[in-house]
């Protein structure tokens, strides 16, 4: 491969500023932007994912279809559906042992749930322009969702630079096995923007910036408290959370080995006491006969809620209280790996799988207890069609 | 299911082939005969060996002086001649043509100075008035050749064409003029060898080209050999003589317009060619008669 | 929060003014770029699936991602 030198690189100089402007306005010499619909053909993906904890704790499965056909040169309409497969225990509070020490109790029956969900979407496209619009529903016999969200992305600089923004709203309802009919209303509106910017000819970045504010019951109706002088309380949480969070994503591409480094980071902090940073590190690599691996880790902390605690004395003033173990104070380690395969120019299939270790050790902060670590591990398979 | 279709056929006095990957043999077809009947349209158009072309119709009034108005294609390629006369100091005019009644085929021997000297009279864009849509000779005996931008127009113009019917993989290549449609399906790009201009069965240069086009010039396609001495098809508008400069140069640029006049260009500037393309910009790849090779884009293989 | 929003986004605005400086790349020079290996969104369910898997078990918001909304997953 040839070495670009640094000539090639800088500032388009004045003679070909003059010959290029001279060109675009020869008569077709510049097709349209090559990424419009038209130039996709009907797209079908399919995916099972299973996803299991360790501990006999939950085993989810999940199918989902997903169709993207382009209408003209400039609409691509999306639809999507799926269904998970919940069974198994889960946590539902947390009991002092024999000295005192918080143990884990989970439910005792399997649970077994299922949750159909589908959106659609249209994107519209013209001059370095996108706007996309979706709108989505949920339903489980505890947990109903509908969703809309709206994301413009806009390219300059030949589309070495890509602006994105996107406002999303989602208006869920939660019920109890129970009460299965009394819902409590969520609402969650969340915002972010975004730049993706190609910094020479082989790595790019992309950072984003994400604010989301939810009010509402934002409690789990199926997790307890255990308060030593009053017995067992309900999970109760503020009813309201905001959230921030900035993420950055780098790739590279590395000759002498011929592979892409990828690097993921990211910060968040709420209202809720909950700092959390993550970072994942990839390579990914194309071999011969259309086969393409990637691998690598992410590490993940976070610090417990304000009105987190393993076990209680007395009930908090504030009347704030949970044990989600999801609200203590934990990190995890992963590792994640994939293949994938160009069956046909039209037909790929994609294997990928992660494996990750909660540990209270790893936390950023707070409050929690081991007894809560467990493994979570999924793999998933993907099939991609275009026709 | 992607298959690569190949579409041969001849134009603009050399060989030209469309490489199309296309669903279906009927797709690729239909792309080619669109893409290749508008190559040979252009040729008809600006053919100098046409009476009905739009060059012939513009020279006869040429012959005499006068003015003519043309349509907004021949319009907007005689703006683009103008800026590669400005852009090269120059060297680079629509209006030299007529130095090839003393160097073309017929000729036997190196023209005599006066014979030069009486053509250079009529050749300089600064001797007419382009003013869109009207061509004015200030002097009669004057040619337009547009040869040295139609066939990479023509090129750009294909792979357009191509793109707008379906075709999202290939390239067009006219006579070693290239415009990319796509690369390859699986986004590897296409390998281009460039022929080194001694070796018939060499390679000055191997390019890796996604997007875009190559364009390269060289003495070693037209020339006349005469006491020993190469002469070579292209022909300073200032000296009246052939260019001795590089053996060869080829540039990558977005559009093959842009790449063809910057071979062009480059090899009207002589000794200067290689200054000259390091400060506009482009990839490229020269030799020079000493056979020494050097440009921004490394690859030279031997 | 809310300062911490001002300071994240007025971070975003500085990085943003300097990616203005960087250079721009020609699209003959786009090749390696193209690479499927330089995709910089995964496939479209698999984005989907692991995000709502890290939002599902995880209490910082860098998982949630715009639009993927409405599991009550315990």
């Amino acid at each position: 491969m040839g070495a670009i030198s640094d000539a090639s690189r800088n500032r388009v100089s004045a003679p070909l500023a003059a010959l290029t402007a001279a060109a675009m306005a020869l008569p077709g010499v510049h097709a349209r932007a090559a990424d419009l619909p038209g130039a996709n053909p009907l797209t079908l993906y399919g995916s099972h994912l299973d996803y299991s904890e360790s501990g006999g704790r939950m085993h989810v499965r999940v199918n989902e279809g997903t169709a993207t056909v382009p209408v003209g040169d400039r609409v691509l309409l999306v639809a999507d559906a799926l269904q998970d497969l919940i069974s198994g225990a889960s946590p539902i509070f947390n009991a002092p042992g024999p000295n005192g020490q918080p143990q884990q109790v989970l439910s005792g029956a399997s649970v077994n749930d299922r949750r159909n969900a589908g959106d659609i979407g249209a994107s519209l496209f013209w001059a370095e322009n996108q706007l996309t619009l979706r709108q989505g529903w949920s339903h489980e016999n505890d947990y109903k969702s509908t969703w809309t969200s709206i994301e413009a992305r806009t390219f300059l600089n030949q589309k070495d630079t890509t602006l994105a923004a996107g406002f999303a709203f989602n208006d869920d309802g939660v019920s109890t096995h129970d009460t299965p009919d009394d819902f409590k209303t969520r609402i969650k509106r969340d915002f972010f923007v975004g730049v993706t910017q190609v910094i020479d000819e082989r790595s790019l970045i992309e950072l984003s910036l994400e604010y989301s504010h939810s009010n509402g019951y934002l409690s789990d109706p199926y997790k307890l408290v255990f308060v030593q002088s009053t017995g067992l309380l309900p999970d109760a949480r503020p009813g309201q959370r905001r959230q921030t969070a900035v993420t950055g994503k780098y790739l590279l591409y590395v000759p002498q080995i011929d592979s892409a480094l990828q690097v993921i980071g990211s910060l968040s902090n709420d209202n809720w006491g909950i700092d959390a940073g993550a970072l994942e590190v990839q390579l990914k690599k194309e071999l011969p006969g259309q086969w393409l691996i990637n691998g690598g880790g992410r590490y993940y902390a976070q610090s417990s809620a304000d009105f987190y605690q393993p076990l209680f004395q007395a009930p908090p003033a504030d009347g704030l209280h949970t044990s989600d173990y999801r609200m203590a104070g934990f990190g995890s380690v992963s590792w994640l790996a994939g293949v994938t395969k160009q069956l046909t120019p039209n037909f790929s299939v994609q294997f990928s799988a992660e494996r990750s270790y909660r540990r209270y050790a790893l936390r950023w902060g707070g409050a929690g207890f081991s007894g809560d670590n467990y493994i979570w591990s999924f793999y998933l398979v993907t099939l991609q069609a275009q026709f | 299911m992607l298959g690569l279709y190949r579409h041969p056929f001849r134009a603009m006095g050399s060989r030209c082939e469309l490489r199309l990957y296309a669903r279906s043999e009927q797709e690729a077809s239909a792309a080619a005969h669109g893409a290749a009947a508008d190559v040979q349209r252009l040729e008809a158009k600006y053919s100098r060996y046409r009476d009905d072309s739009v060059t012939a119709a513009i020279n006869r009034v040429g012959a005499t002086g006068g003015a003519i108005a043309v349509d907004d294609e021949t319009a907007s390629l005689l703006d683009y001649g103008a800026t590669c006369f400005a852009q090269s100091d120059g060297l680079f005019d629509l209006t030299s043509g007529v130095l090839r009644e003393a160097w073309g085929a017929h000729c036997r021997g190196l023209p005599g100075a006066g014979t030069l000297e009486r053509l250079l009279q009529r050749v300089g864009w600064d001797k007419l008035r382009w003013s869109r849509p009207c061509l004015e000779f200030l002097l009669p005996g004057m040619e337009l050749d547009f040869g040295g931008v139609v066939k990479e127009y023509a090129a750009d113009r294909a792979a357009v064409i191509c793109a707008e019917a379906g075709i999202r993989h290939g390239l067009v290549d006219l006579g070693g003029d290239i415009r990319i449609i796509g690369p390859h399906p699986d986004g590897a790009p296409w390998r281009v060898g460039i022929q080194h201009p001694r070796r018939p069965d060499g390679v000055m240069a191997t390019l890796d080209v996604a997007r875009g086009a190559v364009a390269t010039s060289g003495d070693y396609e037209r020339y006349l050999a005469i006491d020993g001495r190469r002469y070579c098809h292209i022909v300073s508008p200032r000296t009246g003589m052939p260019v001795q400069g590089l053996a060869g140069v080829s540039v990558l640029a977005q559009e093959c317009v842009v790449a063809g006049s910057a071979t062009t260009i480059a090899m009207l500037m002589e000794a200067r060619g290689p200054v000259w393309l390091e400060e506009v910009g482009l990839p490229h790849v020269w030799m020079d008669q000493d056979e020494r090779v050097g440009g921004t884009y490394g690859a030279a293989v031997r | 929060m809310v300062s911490t929003l001002r300071a994240a986004s007025a971070g975003l605005v500085l990085v943003v003014a300097a990616l203005a400086g960087c250079t721009t790349v020609p699209p003959w020079e786009h090749g390696t770029l193209a690479k499927p290996v330089m995709s910089v969104d995964d496939p479209p369910q698999e984005q989907q699936q692991k995000l709502r898997t890290y939002g599902a078990k995880e209490g910082g918001a860098a998982a949630t991602g715009v639009g993927g909304g409405g599991c009550g997953c315990n």
